[in-house]
């Protein structure tokens, strides 16, 4: 498995425990309330159908989820390995543009190099000529 | 988009008598003509951001043209010379009379001259445009140079380095 995949399923159980844990917390809530007893009215039917909501919604959920697990597997994957892709092609064409830029002026350089070695005119006809009228 | 120079000058080296400031600003590099000391020429600098081109516009209009080509030659062939930190990032050109045999070459070498020297004249007398031309026009060096809108005596010069009139 890539160190991308192992993120995303990573990131996956991070959503499903996030989703476990926020129903834990709110049973807890609900169980602290009741117990408590500050509530003078008799509110156990209350407590009984948001708990019964409460179990349907992460039944629900954590159902919902699973089944959909694996397409958001897919898909995140793919659209990583597309990103993936995109970055590289865009590096590459930016170090090959990079290295022909170089490769030109360390051409251009080594055959000046060479031909500097020639002795050059100290005046040149043609470009005096060229300001004349 | 990225400007292609190499369009650019093929389209300008197809054409004789183009305006070699319209090439210089379509590479992206400012042009400026303006006063200089007396001698100079003009100069190509780096600001930092871009390359400016300045000539001096005491001087003849011919000779204002070569000098043009002439720092367009060194944008296209040395830019990568010119220092960005602020030292080194101008070249100033003398080009023509006494100080040109003396031409302060800093940050450039003077074969960096003569190669630019060369490249400019290849600029505004290009090779396979002025052979067409010296056939369709007879032969007649004043004529060309009209067409070419350089001095008869650059274009007698090209046309006997290119092999075309016997030298002098």
């Amino acid at each position: 498995m890539q160190p991308d995949e192992r993120k995303i399923d990573f990131a996956l159980n991070l959503a499903a425990a996030s989703i476990v844990v926020n129903f834990l917390v709110l049973a807890v809530c609900l169980f602290v309330f009741n117990h408590s007893g500050m509530p003078k009215e008799d509110t156990n039917a209350l407590a009984v159908s948001v708990t019964t909501i409460e179990i349907f919604l992460v039944i629900v959920a954590l159902g919902g989820y699973w089944m959909l697990r694996t397409d958001v597997t897919g898909t995140a994957r793919a659209t990583t390995h597309q990103y993936l892709q995109q970055q590289q092609v865009a590096l590459i064409s930016a170090a090959e543009t990079e290295a022909r830029k170089t490769a030109e002026a360390t051409t251009r350089r080594v055959m000046e190099e060479r031909d500097a070695a020639k002795p050059q005119p100290a005046s040149d006809p043609q470009t005096a000529a060229f300001g004349q009228e | 988009m990225a400007i292609d120079s190499s369009e650019l000058l093929h389209n300008f080296t197809n054409r004789p008598g183009g305006d070699i400031t319209l090439l210089i600003r379509a590479l992206g590099v400012t042009y400026e003509e303006k006063p200089l000391p007396a001698g100079q020429s003009g100069y190509i600098e780096y600001d930092g951001t871009g390359y400016n081109i300045v000539v001096n516009s005491t001087e003849n209009a011919r000779r204002r043209r070569f000098t043009a080509a002439h720092e367009l030659s060194h944008y296209l062939l040395h830019r990568d010379l010119l220092d960005d930190t602020g030292k080194l990032n101008r070249h100033t050109d003398v080009l023509f009379g006494a100080g040109a045999a003396s031409n302060p070459p800093d940050p450039l070498s003077p074969f960096h001259e003569a190669q630019a020297n060369r490249y400019a004249a290849k600029l505004l007398i290009p090779e396979h445009l002025v052979k067409t031309k010296f056939e369709e026009l007879e032969q007649d060096v004043a004529a060309l140079a009209r067409l070419f809108d350089v001095s008869q005596p650059a274009m007698k010069i090209r046309l006997e380095t290119l092999g075309l009139l016997p030298r002098s």
